[in-house]
């Protein structure tokens, strides 16, 4: 037709290039019928191109159908991907969090509990640190503090934990959903 | 914002029941879809949703497509038909919009109590 129009179509054609050849020239021949039609019908030409939208968003449009589509036929490879690396590194990961988040706990309580009870008993020793003994109120301070720091690692590891967890099961939805 | 999201999620499943219900009317092609679609506002749409709708419509076998010379100096024009799959899901959308509809006018009417079931 107009120069206007193979403007436009190039611009689409170049945007379809990763579609199959016969795909790409048949999205071309509907749109390029699509503008006949409407013209024929005595639409102006600029309110046709208007109405198709700008061509990379028209190819868009194609593209995203036949992007789903890809998908799916990928499914084998999208189960495997997602099985090398989650099945990989959970069988690291998820143990590691789950006891050194266990672990911090326990130091937490620990600490709490034999500063507490040496308040009382008067376990010889104390709590050495900085080369420096501390004994009594002192002691039981810098038990809270200690035990504070060690429970909010703990709870820091445990977040991390379901984090991934969630990660995971995200990833894992994902991939069933495209059958 | 939100009431914009609801309508556009509401017209996407919307638009496939109405092109098909139109196709099973008459064999009809891409521009004149969208101007019969047009003459409702809450049905308008645009070529690029309704051209790329049609393709994945055909590849899910629902309908097919035939290109049919018409009058001349217009050049052919691509036809819609529903295949026997499309002819059985239309009737399974039409019963399920009939079960939708029948649903929310009974809420609407404040017919639906707590003694009824």
């Amino acid at each position: 037709m107009t120069s206007e129009v193979d403007k436009y179509l190039g611009k689409v054609s170049a945007k379809l290039n990763r579609l199959p050849v016969t795909e790409k020239e048949e999205i071309l021949k509907e749109i390029t019928n699509h503008i006949h039609e409407a013209v024929s019908r005595q639409e102006s030409l600029q309110n046709v191109l208007d109405k198709l939208g700008s061509p990379s968003k028209l190819a868009g449009s194609y593209t995203a159908l036949y992007d789903l589509e890809k998908s799916r036929s990928n499914h084998v490879l999208h189960n495997v991907s997602f099985f090398l690396s989650t099945g990989l590194t959970s069988v690291i990961v998820i143990p590691l969090l789950f006891i050194l988040s266990i672990l911090f706990a326990i130091a937490a309580a620990v600490s709490l509990v034999i500063s507490v009870a040496g308040m009382f008993m008067d376990i010889p020793g104390g709590i050495v640190l900085n080369s420096a003994s501390y004994t009594g109120f002192s002691q039981l301070v810098v038990a809270i503090i200690s035990s504070v720091i060690l429970s909010s690692f703990a709870l820091l590891l445990w977040k991390a934990l379901i984090k991934y967890l969630m990660y995971v099961a995200k990833r894992h939805q994902r991939i069933r959903l495209k059958k | 914002m939100e009431k914009i999201e609801w309508l556009s999620q509401l017209r996407r499943g919307i638009l496939e029941f109405s092109i098909l219900l139109l196709i099973s009317k008459k064999s009809m092609y891409g521009y004149d879809l969208l101007a019969s679609l047009s003459k409702w506002e809450v049905l308008t749409t645009t070529e690029g949703t309704v051209y790329p709708l049609l393709r994945r419509l055909e590849k899910d076998k629902l309908i097919v497509s035939t290109w049919r010379e018409s009058n001349p100096g217009i050049p052919p024009r691509k036809y819609y038909d529903l295949t026997d799959e499309g002819k059985l899901f239309l009737e399974i959308m039409n019963e399920e919009w009939s079960n939708l509809t029948t649903a929310i006018s009974i809420i609407n009417n404040g017919e639906v109590t707590n003694d009824d079931k």
